[in-house]
């Protein structure tokens, strides 16, 4: 049977047209598969770029972290230091008001100079405008040699032996109230914020009762403890001396 | 080189006068004492210093007054003073704000609190 001429070319044709489509598929796989090769190249070193930008993060989040840290710390010791400061003034200026009470005290040559001097360091050093300072006269009873801000009547109670205040003299301790007497109480014979008896020995030379504190105080300090045994040592002595130079010269 | 700063310290209580100079005795400061209100205010106009210290109640001429009169003062009129007041009471501080004072301290007298106030106004 013999071939027919069209049928031939036509599976010829078709052929071709095959092979070239194989062809245009291959090239286009070929193609693909180089940018899937590329794609997949792409993916790893963003995949690398991501992990070194985490990496990255991690360390300076890490880094953040000390330095928060640090700050923390730092920010606390300036704290600290701010507290030590303030707490070393605080014992500066302390240690300025007991000296210069010691000093007033001690360097006072007449019985006028100690009881200005009394008189200034419960002013200035203690904050108290309402005090009376006493003595004992020959038989030992109290008299009031001294004042500030306190009434008439008022004083002249003060030193009877009836008087609240009587009991805390023969005592000859230190008395302090505590909470203390302040601004906005009543003014209460019974109740002095501190009577600080001076006493040399057995022998009591005078005392300071001290009633209402200055608005501005809010209560009874260490300081002010101190300053009182201050006043009951050095004053003490400084009114003792001054006795004694006054019977010394009575004797000449 | 620097001159250094001048406070004056106005009060008639020598007992107040030795604690402020034991408080600013390691500060930067030369100091200059009044006993009252007219040498106080006399001592400013002669020796222009930084800032002054002035207690309230003192002798011839109490502290309003001196501050007052240094207020007037045409070469001294700015020179900033903190009150050393004993009774710390709204009326004794409006008086004092009144008569143009800076600023005011309570006796007794907190050393930390008098050296901030004296660096808020004229530094250390």
């Amino acid at each position: 049977m013999a071939n027919d001429p069209n049928q031939e070319s036509y599976v010829r044709r078709v052929l071709e047209e095959t092979r070239e489509y194989e062809r245009r598929l291959r090239e286009d796989n070929e193609s693909l598969r180089e940018l899937v090769a590329t794609l997949e190249c792409e993916r790893i070193a963003l995949r690398k770029r991501v992990e070194e930008l985490e990496a990255g993060v991690t360390q300076q989040l890490t880094e953040m972290s000390t330095l928060r840290e640090r700050l923390t710390a730092q920010v606390n010791a300036n704290l600290k230091s701010t507290e030590q400061q303030l707490a070393i003034e605080q014992q500066n200026t302390n240690l300025a008001n007991l000296y210069v009470a010691s000093y007033r005290l001690n360097g006072a040559l007449d019985r006028a100079e100690i009881v200005d001097a009394i008189r200034e360091i419960v002013i200035n050093l203690v904050g108290c405008e309402e005090f009376a300072l006493l003595e004992p006269d020959h038989g030992g009873a109290w008299k009031v040699c001294s004042s500030m801000g306190l009434p008439e009547d008022f004083l002249a109670r003060m030193a009877t032996p009836e008087s609240p205040l009587a009991g805390h003299l023969e005592s000859r301790r230190l008395h302090v109230t505590d909470p203390a007497v302040l601004s906005v109480d009543e003014l209460d014979l019974s109740r002095p914020t501190a009577c600080v008896v001076m006493s040399v020995g057995d022998e009591a030379v005078g005392a300071v009762a001290m009633y209402r504190l200055l608005p501005q105080k809010s209560g009874i300090e260490p300081l002010d403890r101190e300053i009182f045994d201050l006043l009951a040592a050095n004053a003490a002595m400084a009114l003792y001396r001054v006795k004694l130079q006054e019977q010394v010269k009575g004797v000449q | 080189m620097t001159q250094r700063k001048k406070i004056l310290l106005v009060d008639d209580s020598s007992t107040v006068l030795m604690v402020e100079q034991m408080i600013l005795r390691n500060s930067p400061f030369d100091i200059l004492i009044a006993r009252d209100g007219e040498a106080g205010f006399e001592t400013a106009v002669k020796e222009r210093p930084d800032l002054i210290l002035m207690d309230v109640m003192m002798p011839r001429m109490d502290g309003f007054d001196a501050l007052r009169e240094i207020r007037a003062h045409e070469e001294i009129k700015d020179t900033p003073v903190i009150m050393v007041t004993t009774r710390g009471e709204g009326v004794n501080i409006e008086t004092g704000y009144t008569a143009g004072c800076n600023d005011y301290v309570t006796k007794p007298i907190n050393g930390s609190e008098l050296l901030s106030k004296i660096n808020n106004l004229i530094g250390s």
